[in-house]
Order: structure tokens, then sequence, then C-alpha cells
């Protein structure tokens, strides 16, 4: 009898959710467009290939063997030599305007030592703001670098072979789309949910409905659940759209089952609903909901979710605190099946995670709930 | 101006009667500059290989030592077959397969070429693409030293003479003494085996005399050529002086062509100086970043949450039948926001000076002057979107969509030169992106006002455009 009711309740709660969301169409269509058009925008936008870095090249020799090298390095896609200049002092007015990203500095007698002792030295000097990206412009540099070397002592033969076979699985064209797509989904996901659900109960509060609410017989398990359920559809609904988008306009393939991402993105948007119930319970104005989903989610949302930056040079203190995030989780699984086509044995540590954090937030915000109630 | 006067004496009154908003804005700042700088690390990691190594020869061991001594590999696994590699990595354990065929040893001693697998998990293009180069490099190095007869030694360094001529003698004492068991023990078993054993020992101990004899030549060139080189460079440190304030400077050296150089081989040496990261993990410019971030994200939600609340209160109905000029209202409502911007502003860079120990290279003087102008724009924009919605849900909305755009196209996280077209026009028109790039000047650079002249320039156009529109935009009569 007790479940009966309690799920009455439920159903009839839902319905009257439902008829609020869908009488609301702007907001309805804004919830559907806005997770498209940010997934159209940095699906193409972000790109981790470099072309075209402004270089200052400074040569102190000036002979023709370092016109050369600049004159190699120019000619590639990824430098682009803006200027040549002839002081140290030019070179960092350049760099402190922000113009450059890269110098290179010939010593005077570059020719000269390396005709004579086989060596010359090349300074790189490197922008702070490059981070990982100046690792592989020191690669793309050693690269062009070798070529050179190798036209110099055309004549020389090695006498051993290592002839390595480089194959590059899951990525073979080294996309950049292929990295941030799954993460920019997550990403978008997390924010739109837990944003719309932070204002779910709040929103009562401040408009005064929450009275008649605390004297109806309905339950708060009852409420939270109810005010969820919408949300979810319409998330679900979005991730349908989001897929669809990512094969056929991103052109990022899903190389696993589509069926079990589907599943991890319904329990990921699930947790971060239940992540903006719980905001909304705790906070007593719509204005303070607000700042906590946007100010306060979206930045850990970028930095920790390891969709920019890798999280396997974590210490094993920030590795725990980021794994609490579901969003990190759900990039993980995501590029897991999307892109390396794996199953269930690869994500179950994930699910299983992401539905613990889902049940415990969810318990909380009941909990804190009932606080109000009494 | 009397009313202006009047009117922002109630909006801080207001504001801090709302206690909890100003707490909310002291956790938020807090907590996120606590947790979010060591995330948000750009440094490689060791990349993790699963290693099948069908050779199982000296040869293939020497090579896996000489990968996981150069710091960039480890060896995440070893196992018995390709498939077995594959599992590993579909674990996320290893992020690579490294297949070492049969006979890779044998390929090496009879100087043919000698195949040999790498299979890296490429989803994250940018470290897959740096991983393969760390490889080639590191397999170049090995060749060099093989060549030169290093091959054998674990942990590779450059020796000196001395040490080198004694190693080799230990080397051949060892060696010599090992044959000498060696032909002990199977004279005892077989007489005709015996004859062919002391011919291979001969012919491989021949090879290596040669080789020993081979490298001490080169040896000396080199070590005279580094000597002479060291001695040019110190000379042309004391000719240049702009260089003479790096030489305390660590610099990252990447020592790619570090064979031994022989008088015919002529390279390039390629020396890296990271001055403006001498942390290398960028940290000078991620965590004012991330703090120029905050501020931005802050400063536009207060702003645009604000006269909306007024809206949806029914308060702006007193407003509006009050004799309030208009740009007085509007201008009641930002300033206060420019005071809270800059409070959070001044704790974050305490945090950043207190606990990350970074403090400018320029001066904080400068750093406020263009934080100031960047609030002002971004209050602006806040207000416009205030004025544009009529409930909080949609400035929410509103809010999320530009401020995820602005920064996610920043520059911070990917470079703006290889966003497509459209992408750059976007962020053209981003304020933060200027705002991080002065705050990554100022911090890593030690730029002054007057190098930033053009991005400030843009901040004052933002300035006019947002706030003069949002006082356009707010009309007291619907």
């Amino acid at each position: 009898m007790k479940i009966k009711t309690f799920i009455d309740q439920f159903f009839a709660f839902t319905q009257k959710e439902f008829f609020h969301i869908l009488r609301d169409r702007k907001t309805l269509l804004v919830l559907i467009v806005l997770p498209i058009t940010q997934l159209l925008i940095f699906g193409f936008a972000l790109n981790s290939n470099l072309t075209e870095m402004p270089t200052a090249v400074l040569d102190l020799s000036n002979d023709p063997l370092s016109r050369q090298v600049v004159a190699e390095l120019d000619a590639s896609t990824t430098f682009h030599v803006i200027g040549r200049v002839n002081s140290m002092e030019e070179v960092d007015e350049l760099f402190k305007a922000g113009k450059l990203s890269q110098a290179f500095v010939f010593m005077p007698g570059f020719e000269k030592s390396i005709k004579q002792t086989g060596t010359g030295n090349m300074q790189v000097i490197m922008d702070a703001s490059l981070g990982i990206n100046s690792s592989t412009l020191e690669s793309h540099i050693l690269v062009i670098l070798l070529k050179f070397q190798q036209r110099m002592n055309a004549d020389r033969e090695i006498p051993i072979q290592i002839i390595p076979e480089v194959k590059m699985r899951y990525n073979p064209e080294l996309s950049s789309a292929f990295h941030f797509v799954p993460g920019v989904i997550g990403i978008v996901l997390m924010l739109v949910c837990s944003m719309m659900a932070s204002l779910a109960i709040v929103k009562e509060k401040e408009s005064g409905t929450m009275e008649v609410l605390l004297v109806s017989p309905i339950r708060p398990p009852v409420i939270i659940l109810a005010k969820l359920v919408p949300y979810l559809i319409v998330g679900m609904f979005n991730i349908v759209i989001i897929l669809l988008i990512s094969v056929f306009i991103l052109k990022v393939p899903i190389a696993g089952n589509i069926i079990l991402l589907f599943f991890i993105g319904t329990i990921f948007t699930l947790s971060s609903l239940a992540l903006g119930i719980m905001v909304s319970v705790l906070t007593k104005t719509q204005r303070s909901a607000i700042i906590v989903s946007i100010a306060g989610l979206m930045l850990p949302a970028i930095v920790m979710s390891g969709f920019i930056f890798p999280l396997d040079v974590l210490s094993p203190a920030m590795r725990v605190v980021v794994h609490c995030m579901p969003v990190t989780l759900f990039i993980s699984a995501a590029r897991n099946i999307m892109i390396k086509g794996l199953g269930m044995v690869a994500v179950y540590r994930e699910l299983i995670w992401m539905a613990v954090i889902t049940v415990v937030l969810i318990v909380i915000s009941i909990k804190c709930f009932k606080n109000r109630l009494s | 101006m009397r009313m202006l006067g009047f009117l922002l004496q109630k909006e801080f009154i207001q504001i801090s009667r709302d206690k909890m908003i100003l707490l909310l804005l002291f956790l938020i700042t807090v907590i996120l500059l606590f947790i979010l700088p060591p995330a948000a690390k750009v440094k490689t990691s060791k990349i993790a290989l699963s290693v099948v190594d069908h050779d199982r020869s000296t040869t293939s061991a020497s090579f896996l030592r000489k990968l996981t001594s150069s710091n960039q590999f480890v060896i995440g696994a070893y196992v018995n077959s390709y498939d077995e590699g594959l599992a590993v990595m579909e674990e996320n354990k290893t992020s690579g397969i490294l297949e070492i065929p049969k006979g890779f040893e044998k390929n090496i001693m009879e100087r043919t070429a000698a195949p040999i697998l790498l299979e890296i998990d490429a989803v994250n293009g940018v470290t897959a693409g740096l991983s393969s180069f760390y490889f080639l490099q590191i397999m170049e190095r090995y060749i060099w030293e093989y060549i030169d007869g290093f091959g054998f030694q674990p942990g590779f360094r450059l020796e000196s003479q001395e040490e080198i001529l004694a190693r080799v003698e230990a080397e051949a004492q060892a060696e010599m003494m090992k044959r000498a068991r060696a032909e002990a023990e199977s004279q005892a078993r077989m007489a005709r085996e015996q004859s062919l054993m002391i011919a291979r020992a001969e012919a491989e101990q021949a090879q290596m005399e040669a080789e020993a004899s081979q490298q001490k030549m080169p040896e000396s060139i080199e070590t005279a050529v580094t000597r002479k080189v060291n001695e040019g460079m110190g000379a042309e440190a004391v000719a240049v002086p702009g260089f003479a304030m790096n030489t305390n400077v660590p610099d990252v050296d990447i020592p790619l062509i570090e064979k031994p150089a022989e008088a015919n081989f002529e390279q390039v040496r390629m020396i890296v100086n990271n001055r403006y990261n001498p942390d290398g993990e960028s940290s000078l410019y991620q965590i004012p970043s991330i703090l120029a971030i905050l501020v931005c994200l802050i400063g536009t939600v207060l702003s645009a949450l604000n006269i909306v609340t007024e809206k949806e209160n029914g308060t702006i109905e007193q407003m509006n039948v009050s004799p309030v000029k208009r740009s007085a209202f509007i201008f009641s409502k930002i300033i206060p926001f420019w005071v809270i911007g800059m409070v959070i502003l001044t704790i974050g860079l305490i945090i950043v000076w207190l606990v990350y120990g970074i403090v400018p290279r320029g001066s904080y003087g400068s750093i406020y002057i263009v934080s100031f102008l960047f609030l002002v724009a971004m209050v602006g924009f806040g207000i416009l979107i205030s004025t544009a919605c009529r409930n909080q849900q949609q400035a929410m909305l509103l809010c999320f969509f530009f401020l995820l755009i602005i920064c996610l196209l920043c520059g911070m996280w990917t470079p703006i030169d290889s966003m497509p077209a459209w992408a750059r026009v976007i962020a053209d028109i981003n304020p933060l992106r200027y705002y991080v790039q002065m705050m990554r000047l100022f911090f890593a650079y030690g730029s002054e006002l007057r190098h930033v002249l053009p991005q400030i320039g843009m901040l004052c156009v933002f300035i006019v455009v947002f706030n003069g529109w949002a006082i356009w935009n707010f009309r007291k009569a619907k």
C-alpha cells in the first residue's frame, strides 16, 4: 500500500513537472539548441595542431649556413618567421609585447664552428604559455634539423639500421577532434544539466510555492526524484542529438557499442542532475545557486576532467579528488568507447563509480531537504 | 551625481546584507585556487609501454635499458604476445606496445635492417606525436652509442677517457675469464666442439678489440672538440650582453644529436632555453590565468543576475517611477561589482603568492590597472545580459552560453593560431583573450604597460561597446 502511494505520488508529481517544462517552450528550445551550438563551435575550433607559430630570428653569424637553417624552418608550416632582429633586447621586447611564440638565436661563427668542430649551436627561446606544445615545437625543430643534417652528411653511411614501424592506434591521423569531442560532450552535458537542476528546488523556495509542497503529503524523496525525471528525458534527447552531430558533422566515429555509450551518458546525465539538485537544496536563493553552478563548476569541469590536462601526471591525492567528479569518469569512459571501441570491461569501473556518486548526491539532497521540513 | 551617491549607498547596503553571497564568492575563489592549479599541469608524464620481446637477447635488453634510462619511457608490463600487450593497453595501464621481433640482435650484428614495432595509443594526438618522436630520438641515440661501443652500458652517461679505458679493460678481462672457464668445461666434454668454440671466441675477441681501438681515436677528438666549443661559448657570452643574464638559468638541453662528434660529421645542436618557464610546467602562466578566468566568471555572473533580480522581484517598477536617470541607475548597479571583482582579484593574488610563491615579474600596479579595465568591460557585458532578460533563468542560460565560449576560446587551452578563421574572429572579440594574454605577459615576461597598449585599446573598445549598449538597452518603460 505504502509503495503504491509512493508510486502514485511520483507519477502525479512527475506529470506536473513535465507540464512545467513543456509550457516554457522557449526554455526547452534553448536547452536543446544550446548544447548543440556549443558542441559545433568547440568541435571545430579546438585544435591543438600547431601552425604558423610566430618566430623571430636573431642571427649574429649571418652566414650562408645559418640562413639556410632559418629558411628550412620558415618553409615548414609550423613556423612563421615574423622578422629578423639584431639584439637580445629586441627579442625580449617582442616577447613582452606577446608577439612571439619562440625565437631562434645563432651565435657568431655558426658556419665556422660547424666546419671546424662539426657542431654548431642554435638556441631556441620558448614561450612559457605553450605548455605541452613547447615539446611538440621542439620536436618539429629537431625533425627539420635532422633532415637538414642528413643532407649535409649525405655521403656518410650509417652501418646499422633499426627500422621502426610506428603505428598510431585509434587515431591514425592524429586528429584533435578525436581527443576533444568526447571531452566537449562531457563538459557541455554536465554544465547544462547541473545548471538546470540547480534551479529546480530553489525556484520554488523563492517564489513561495515551496510552502504548498511542505504542507502537502508528498515526501521529499518523491519531490526530488520527480524533479529529476523531466530533465533526465531532456538530457537523453540531447545525448542522442549530440552523438548524431559528432558522428555526421564532426566526423568522430563511434567505434564501440552505441547502446553502452548511451547508457553511460544517461547515468552521467543523472549524476549531473543530482549534483544540481544538491546545489538547489543547499542554497537559499536562485542567485547563489546560479553562481555556484556557473562560477563554481565551469572551471573544475574544464581543468580537472582530463579534457585538456592529462590526468596521469597528477599526484595520487589529486587523482582521487579528480575522479570524484562524474565528468572525469564520463570523459574517460566516452573516449574508451567512442574512440578506442572498447567494451564493458574497460568502463565498468567508471560506471560503478558514477552510480555510487549519483546515489550519494541524491541521498544528501533528500537528507538536507528533510531538515528544512522540520 | 548626488543621486548616484545615494543609489550606491543603497546597493552596498543591499550587498553587505546578503552575507551568503559574499561568503559563497570567497569560498569559490579560495577552494578553486587550491584545487585547480595542482591539476593544471602541462608536463608530459612518462610513457608506459607494454613490451613484447620475442628476441630476448642482450641487444634487445640493452635497447630497453636505453629506452627506460631516458626518463621518457617506462616499461609498464612485459608480455608474451602482441595480443596480451593490447589487452594491457586496453585497460589503460600502458599507452603503447613495443614489439621486438625475433632476430633483432642477429639483424644488428649482421648489419642488416632490424625492424621494430611501436604502437601508440593516439587518442591524444599531441602526446602520441611526442611519444613517437621521443622514441625515434632515443633510437637514434642508441644506434650511435652502439656504433661507438657504448651499446651495452646501462644508464648511459658520457664517461671520461680514463673511465672508458678502465671499463674496456675490465670487460675484456671478465670476458677472457668467462671464456677460459667455458673452454675448460667444453674441453672436458667434447673435443670436437672445443675447436669450434675457440675459433668463435677468437673471432669475437678480435672484433671487440677492433671496436675498442676504433673508439679510442674519435673519443680523444671529441673531448678536444667539447673543450673548444665550451671555450667559444664562454667568450661569446661576454660579447653579447643579452646572454649574460641567462647563464644562471638552467637551460633544458634536448641532446638528440649527442653522439660523439667525428670530424667528418656535421651537426646543428639545438639548445632550448625555457627562460620564461622556469619549472617546465608553465605555472607562471597557468596559475595567474586561472585567476583571470575566475575573476571573469564571477564578475559577469554577478552583474548578469543583478537588474534581472529586480525585474523578478518587481522592485524595478519603483525605479521606473522615480526621477532617477537611467545612466545613474545603471552605474549604481555596475560600480559595486567593480569593487567586488577587485577584492576577489586581491584575495586571488595573495593566495597565488602565499601558496604557490608566484609573484609577477612586472608590477602589481599594471596588473591592477588592466584588471580594472577588464572588469569594467565584463561587468558591462553582464549588465547587458541582465537588461536583455526577463528572469534569472534566462540570464543564467545566456551567461552559461557566452561564458563557456569565452573561457574555452581564450587561447589558454589551445593556441588561437591553430583555430579555423571563423573561430579566430570569435577569439578576437573575446575580452578574456586579451586579459589572459596580458596576465601572462605581466607574470612570466615582466612586460610593462607600454608593451600591451594594443590589448588595452581593445579592452577600452569593449568597455565603450558593452556599457553603452547596456545603458541604451535598458528602458525604464516597457
